[in-house]
C-alpha cells in the first residue's frame, strides 16, 4: 500500500469529513414533529402484525401487473404523500403507519383515513389559490387531509382545467403544483371510494324482495350471496317492471349498474377466464353474480372481503382476510400471476439497496479513517471489504429486480441510479486494486452511496412503481440488455472519471494536499484518462448500438433526438479529450477539468434531456430532477472556476509550455511501501 | 511535396484540427438539442445539422428560468462532418503507422469513417415515407378506404402532378417542390414545348388551409369564392399542408385559375380531388400532393391489433398482420415494434395507427395502420461500423492496459 504525501490539511479534510458524517447522522435523528390528526379515531388499537403481514402479500393488479398490496400502497403513498409512511400526532402521541396499515385504514376505516394529513402541498401560492389557510413562508410544506381537499375540489378542478391547457414546460410553479395536486386527488379519490359501496347499507323495499335478499338493509355482499333468489324474483315478473313484488329492485339494479360502470381502482378479483387479462374491481363479481356467471371461488373471495371490511373483531377479520387471500391467490396461481408476489414482498421488506447504502456509508468512514492511519493494512482491508459487501448487496437488489420483472437491469430512470451506482463502485474498486492510494477506496462508497441516495429520492419524488411493465417500444430484452446496459455502464465510468476522480484531483490540488508534480497527482490524472478510455468503449458502442435499435424501431439510425444527442455529446467530449491529450494540448490539469465537464454532459444526457419535454426518449420525466441537475451544474461550474483561479495563481502556464507534450510524464519509480 | 501542399496536408491531417472539429460538433449538437425546444426537431435538424452555416441560439437560463438568448455564428454540422471525414482519411494516410500498438486505433478509425459515410449516404441517397392502410375486412372492401397498396407517400416533400386524360389511361408528369417554392415570393412559370399551355404558380404557402370567403376580407386572392388562409409553420413538418394558386394560360388565350392544396387523404380514401381544366378539347388536371414512390411489392393489411397492459391504456404491443404480394407469391407477415419488414432493399416499420380516442383507446369503426417505409442503401452500415469500432477500442484498451500494467510491474508499483 502506498502513502499519500503527509499533510496537515489532509488530516483536517478527513476530520472534516468525519464530523460532517456524524453531524448528518445526528441531524437525521432529530425528525420533525408529525402533523396533528384532526378527526376522530374509529380504530383505537393498532392493526395486529399477523393481519398486516397477511394483507401485505395480498395479490392485486395495478398498472398492468400483479403485485403485493404493500407495493401498491407504498407507491400510492409516495405519489400523494411524498413519503413511504403515514405519520400523524394526536396530542403528544405520535403515530406511524406502514403503507399496508394505511391502506387497511383507507379501506376498512375510510372516515378515519379521510382525516389523515395526506396531500403534501409545498407551494404557498397553491394553498392561497385554493383558499387554504396557511402560515405563509414559515414552513416548507403542509399536509392537507382528503376531506379538506375534497371540499376545495371544485375550485381545484377549475384551476387545474385552466392550467392543463398550458404546456407543461411553460407552467409556473403554482400552476404545475395545482395540476399535480388535482391528479393526486383523482388518483387517491378512486382508491378511497373503491370499496365505499361495501360499507354502504342498501335499503330494501318490498316484502318479496326483502325475503329474497334476507333483510331490510343489506350490504353489497348480500347481492352476491343471495344473487339467485334475487335474480329469480326479477325474472319472475318478466317485463312488467311496475310489478309490486319487485319493490325497489329496479332502483337497486340501476345503482349497482352505475357502480359497475364507474368502478375503477386496483384490480382485486382475477377473472376465472385466463384469456381475460384484466382483474375485476368490486363491480365485476356483483355483475357476474347477478348474471349467474360467478364462480364459487370468486363468490367466496368477495364475501370474505366484505367481512374483512365490516367486521369489528380482529380475529374474525384476520380469518376472513386469509380466506380472501387464499381464494384470490388460488385463481391467480392458475393464471400464472403469483409467482413473483412473495419475492417482491420480500424485496421491498429487505430493501437491499438501502442496506448497501449503509455499508457504503460505513465503508466511506473506514476509508476516511484509513487516511488518518495510512500504514494500517487492516483499515484498508476493512474499508475495501465493507464497500465490496455493499456492492454485492446492491447487485443482489438489481438481480432481484431483474427476476421480478423478467427484464435486464435497466427499465426506467430509477434503475439507472442503482445500475450506475453499482458500476461506479465496481470501477472504483478495480482502480483501487491496481493503484492503492486509498483515493478510489474512499470514492467507491461515496459515489455508490450518493447515487443510491439520489435513486431513493427520485423514487420518492416520482411516486411511480419502478417495476411496472414497459411501453411497447421498450419491450425488447435484447436491446435493453445491450444498448441500455452498455450506455449506462459508460455513464457510470464517466461518473468515476469526472464526478469522482476529477473532483478529487481538483480538490486535493486546490487544497494543496497534493502538488502537480507529485506521483499521486500524476497517477490520479492518469487514472482519469484510463477510466475515460474505458468509459468511451461503452458510450461509443452503446450509442451506436442505440442507433441500430432506433433503425429497427423507428426506421432511422439517427434522428437528432435529445437523448441521442446527449449520448453523442459524451462520446465527442471523450474523443476530443483523448485526442487533445495525445497532441499535448492538455495535461493532467486539463484532463481533470475536461473529465469534470464531460460528467456535466453526462448529467445533461442522463437527466436534463428528460426535462426538455421533446423527443422520443421522454420516458422518465420528473420536474423534481431539475434541482438535482442544476445543483450538479453549479458544483461543476464552481469547481472549474476555483480550479482555474488556482491554476492562474500557480502560474502553470509558464511551466506547462516547457514540458514535453506528446506523452504523459513517466511514472515515478519510488514507492512509499 | 511542395510547401503550400505540405501545409494544406499538414493542416488537414492535424490532430489539433480533429480536436477542434469534434468539439465544434459537440457544441453544435448541444445547441441543436436546445433549439428543439422552440423550433421542433425537424427545423432544428435542418438549421444545425444539415446546414453549411448557422446563427446558433443559446437560450440562457438559470434553474430552468429563461434569462435571454445569445446568438453565435457557427459553421453547420454538415461541413464540420465533411472536414472531419477528410481529416480522418488524410490523417490516417499521413500519420498512422501500422504497428501492433496502433492496430486498435486504426480499426476504430476505419469504423468511424464507415459511420460517417453511412450518414452521408443516408442523407443524400435514402428515401422515406409512409404507407397507411385500413384493415381488409368486409366493412372496408368496396369502400373508398385503402386496404392494399404498392406505393408509399413522402412525409414532407410535395410535387405538382400534371395529369392528362388520354381516354383509357391517365398520363402523369410531375414538378418537384424545389421548383415551386420560389412562388412564395414570386410567380413561377412552367412551360414545355409539349404542352399547349403555360402554368403559373403563385402564392405558395408551406402551411395553409383553403377556406370559403364568406363575408370576411380575404388576405390572399379569391378563386371561386375560396382563398388560401396562410398558417404558421408547424414544428412537425409532416403536419404542414402546402398550397398554392395556379393559372393555366392556353395558347389560344383561354385562362383557368385554380387553387391546389396538398391534403393527403390516405388511407381514408384512395381518391384525389385535383384542379381540372380543359385545353384544346383534352382534359387535364393539376394535383398538389406528397411525392409518391413505388414499392417493389404490394402490402395488404389483414388485421391491426393494439394490446394494452391489463387494466391500463399503456400499450404493450402494436402489431399489424399483413400480406405481402410479389407477383403471384403471397407471404403473410407480422410487423410490430422492433420487428420491421425488410424486403427488396425496403424496410417497413410499425409507426402509427388509428382512429384513436383520447388516452389511446381505439376509436369507432375499422382500424388502420401506418408504416414508415424507407429505402436506405446504408441501412446496415452503422451496425457494421458499431462492431468495428467496438473491436478497435477493445483491442486498444487491452493493448494499452497490458503495457501499463507491464510498466507498473517493471517499476515495482504493482
Amino acid at each position: 500500500m502506498r502513502i499519500l504525501t503527509d499533510h496537515r490539511l489532509l488530516h483536517m479534510l478527513v476530520w472534516g469529513v468525519l464530523l460532517v458524517a456524524v453531524g448528518s447522522l445526528t441531524s437525521g435523528c432529530t425528525a420533525r414533529k408529525p402533523q396533528a390528526f384532526e378527526g376522530e379515531l374509529e380504530r383505537s388499537e393498532p392493526w395486529s402484525p399477523e393481519l398486516v403481514a397477511e394483507a401485505s402479500g395480498l395479490p392485486v393488479q395495478d398498472n398492468g401487473r400483479v403485485k403485493p398490496l404493500s407495493t401498491f400502497a407504498a407507491f400510492l403513498l409516495y405519489r400523494v404523500h411524498g413519503r413511504r409512511d403515514m405519520k400523524f400526532a394526536i396530542g403528544e402521541k405520535a403515530y406511524k403507519l406502514s403503507p399496508t396499515e394505511w391502506i387497511l385504514d383507507v379501506w376498512c376505516h375510510p372516515d378515519q383515513a379521510a382525516d389523515y394529513p395526506l396531500f403534501r402541498i409545498e407551494n404557498v401560492g397553491a394553498l392561497d389559490a385554493l383558499g387554504i389557510e396557511n402560515a405563509g413562508q414559515s414552513q416548507n410544506f403542509v399536509y392537507v387531509s382528503y376531506r379538506d381537499l375534497l371540499q376545495k375540489g371544485q375550485r381545484l378542478g377549475e384551476l387545474a382545467d385552466q392550467y392543463m391547457e398550458i404546456e407543461t414546460a411553460r407552467r409556473n410553479a403554482v400552476q404545475e403544483h395545482i395540476v399535480q395536486l388535482w391528479n393526486q386527488l383523482n388518483i387517491y379519490h378512486q382508491v378511497h371510494q373503491q370499496l365505499a359501496a361495501m360499507h354502504h347499507d342498501f335499503v330494501v323495499e318490498g316484502e318479496e324482495l326483502e325475503q329474497a335478499l334476507g333483510d331490510k338493509k343489506v350490504r353489497l355482499g348480500r347481492f352476491v350471496e343471495n344473487a339467485e333468489p334475487f335474480r329469480n324474483l326479477v325474472r319472475s315478473v318478466g317485463k312488467n317492471t311496475g310489478d309490486k313484488r319487485l319493490g325497489n329492485a329496479i332502483a337497486l339494479l340501476t345503482t349497482l349498474d352505475q357502480m359497475q360502470q364507474s368502478a375503477g381502482g386496483v384490480g382485486l378479483f382475477p377473472p376465472a377466464d385466463a384469456d381475460d387479462k384484466t382483474w375485476m374491481s368490486v363491480g365485476g363479481p356483483v355483475d357476474q353474480a347477478l348474471r349467474g356467471k360467478i364462480t364459487s371461488a370468486t363468490r367466496s373471495a368477495f364475501l370474505a372481503l366484505q367481512r374483512v371490511l365490516v367486521t369489528a373483531d380482529d380475529a374474525a377479520r384476520l380469518a376472513s382476510l386469509r380466506e380472501y387471500r387464499t381464494q384470490v391467490s388460488a385463481i391467480a396461481e392458475t393464471r400464472g400471476e403469483t409467482s413473483k408476489i412473495e419475492i417482491e414482498e420480500n424485496y421491498y421488506l429487505s430493501a437491499w439497496h438501502y442496506r448497501a447504502m449503509m455499508f457504503f456509508i460505513v465503508g466511506f468512514l473506514l476509508a476516511a479513517i484509513c487516511w488518518l492511519v495510512p500504514k494500517s493494512r487492516i483499515m484498508w482491508t476493512s474499508a475495501f471489504a465493507v464497500t465490496a459487501i455493499g456492492l454485492v448487496l446492491l447487485s443482489y437488489d438489481i438481480y432481484l429486480r431483474c427476476v421480478i420483472t423478467e427484464r435486464p437491469p435497466i427499465k426506467n430512470l430509477y434503475d439507472t441510479f442503482l445500475f450506475i451506482a453499482a458500476s461506479t463502485v465496481l470501477v472504483c474498486l478495480a482502480v483501487e486494486l491496481i493503484w492503492r492510494y486509498r483515493i478510489a477506496l474512499a470514492l467507491a462508497p461515496l459515489g455508490g452511496g450518493l447515487l443510491v441516495m439520489l435513486g431513493r429520492a427520485f423514487e420518492q419524488m416520482d411516486g411511480k412503481d419502478t417495476l411496472d411493465p414497459l411501453v411497447a417500444v421498450l419491450d425488447s430484452n435484447y436491446w435493453l440488455a445491450t444498448h441500455v446496459t452498455m450506455i449506462n455502464f459508460g455513464y457510470g465510468a464517466a461518473f468515476v472519471a469526472g464526478g469522482l476522480l476529477a473532483k478529487a484531483y481538483l480538490v486535493l490540488r486546490v487544497a494543496r494536499v497534493v502538488q502537480p508534480k507529485d506521483q499521486a497527482s500524476r497517477l490520479l490524472a492518469r487514472f482519469i484518462y484510463g477510466v475515460t478510455c474505458f468509459s468511451l468503449l461503452f458510450t461509443v458502442v452503446g450509442t451506436i448500438y442505440g442507433g441500430v435499435w432506433a433503425n429497427d424501431s423507428w426506421g432511422r439510425f439517427w434522428g437528432w433526438d435529445p437523448k441521442e444527442n446527449g449520448a453523442l455529446m459524451i462520446c465527442l467530449s471523450q474523443i476530443a479529450m483523448l485526442h487533445a491529450r495525445f497532441t499535448g494540448m492538455i495535461r493532467d490539469f486539463g484532463i481533470a477539468i475536461w473529465a469534470l465537464v464531460t460528467w456535466g454532459i453526462v448529467v445533461f444526457s442522463w437527466m436534463h434531456t428528460n426535462l426538455l419535454g421533446v423527443g422520443l426518449h421522454n420516458y422518465g420525466f420528473s420536474s423534481e430532477l431539475r434541482d438535482a441537475v442544476w445543483t450538479n451544474y453549479c458544483i461543476i461550474g464552481g469547481l472549474v472556476m476555483i480550479a482555474a483561479v488556482d491554476w492562474l495563481i500557480r502560474r502553470d502556464w509558464s511551466s506547462a509550455t516547457q514540458r514535453s507534450e506528446a506523452e504523459p510524464p513517466p511514472l515515478p519509480s519510488e514507492s512509499a511501501e | 511535396m511542395s510547401g503550400p501542399l505540405k501545409a494544406v496536408v499538414g493542416l488537414l491531417s492535424s490532430l489539433k484540427l480533429a480536436v477542434v472539429l469534434v468539439l465544434l460538433l459537440g457544441v453544435l449538437t448541444w445547441l441543436g438539442t436546445l433549439a428543439q425546444v422552440e423550433n421542433g426537431l425537424y427545423e432544428a435538424q435542418k438549421l444545425y445539422f444539415e446546414s453549411w452555416f448557422v446563427i446558433a441560439e443559446l437560450p440562457l437560463s438559470w434553474w430552468g428560468d429563461y434569462l435571454g438568448t445569445l446568438r453565435i455564428p457557427l459553421p453547420g454540422a454538415y461541413p464540420v462532418m465533411i472536414l472531419l471525414f477528410v481529416n480522418l482519411i488524410v490523417g490516417g494516410m499521413v500519420r498512422l503507422k501500422v504497428k501492433l500498438r496502433n492496430i486498435g486505433v486504426l480499426i476504430t478509425h476505419v469504423g468511424i469513417g464507415l459511420l460517417l459515410i453511412a450518414g452521408f449516404v443516408k442523407l443524400h441517397y435514402s428515401v422515406a415515407g409512409y404507407v397507411a392502410l385500413y384493415e381488409d375486412i368486409p366493412a372496408n372492401v368496396g369502400s373508398d378506404k385503402v386496404v392494399r397498396t404498392s406505393e408509399f407517400v413522402s412525409f414532407h416533400d410535395y410535387e405538382l402532378a400534371l395529369l392528362k386524360d388520354e381516354g383509357s389511361t391517365i398520363v402523369e408528369r410531375t414538378i418537384p417542390e424545389a421548383a415551386l417554392v420560389a412562388a412564395r415570393e414570386d410567380t413561377v412559370k412552367i412551360t414545355d414545348p409539349d404542352l399547349p399551355f403555360q402554368i403559373e404558380v403563385h402564392h405558395w404557402f408551406d402551411n395553409c388551409k383553403a377556406v370559403a370567403r364568406g363575408s370576411r376580407p380575404a388576405p390572399t386572392p379569391v378563386v371561386d369564392g375560396v382563398f388560401l388562409l396562410p398558417k404558421k409553420r408547424h414544428e412537425k413538418r409532416e403536419a404542414n399542408i402546402a398550397g398554392c394558386y395556379v393559372i393555366v394560360t392556353a395558347a389560344e388565350g383561354a385562362r383557368h385559375e385554380g387553387i391546389v392544396v396538398g391534403n393527403e387523404l390516405r388511407p381514408f380514401t384512395r381518391y384525389r380531388y385535383p384542379f381540372v381544366f380543359e385545353v384544346g378539347g383534352v382534359r387535364y388536371a393539376l394535383d398538389l400532393r406528397r411525392v409518391i414512390r413505388e414499392l417493389p411489392f404490394e402490402v395488404e393489411l389483414n388485421e391491426f391489433k393494439k394490446t394494452d397492459h391489463p387494466g391500463t391504456l399503456t400499450p404493450a404491443d402494436f402489431r399489424s398482420f399483413v400480406t405481402v404480394r410479389e407477383g403471384e407469391v403471397e407471404q403473410p407477415v407480422q410487423i410490430y415494434m422492433n420487428t420491421p419488414l425488410r424486403r427488396d432493399g425496403f424496410v417497413l416499420y410499425q409507426t402509427n395507427w388509428g382512429p384513436q380516442l383520447p388516452g389511446g383507446r381505439p376509436g369507432p369503426g375499422p382500424l388502420y395502420s401506418v408504416f414508415e417505409a424507407s429505402e436506405n442503401p446504408s441501412d446496415k452500415w452503422p451496425e457494421w461500423a458499431c462492431w468495428i469500432i467496438a473491436a478497435g477500442i477493445l483491442a486498444h484498451l487491452v493493448i494499452k492496459l497490458s503495457m501499463f500494467l507491464a510498466s507498473m510491474s517493471k517499476k515495482g508499483m504493482l
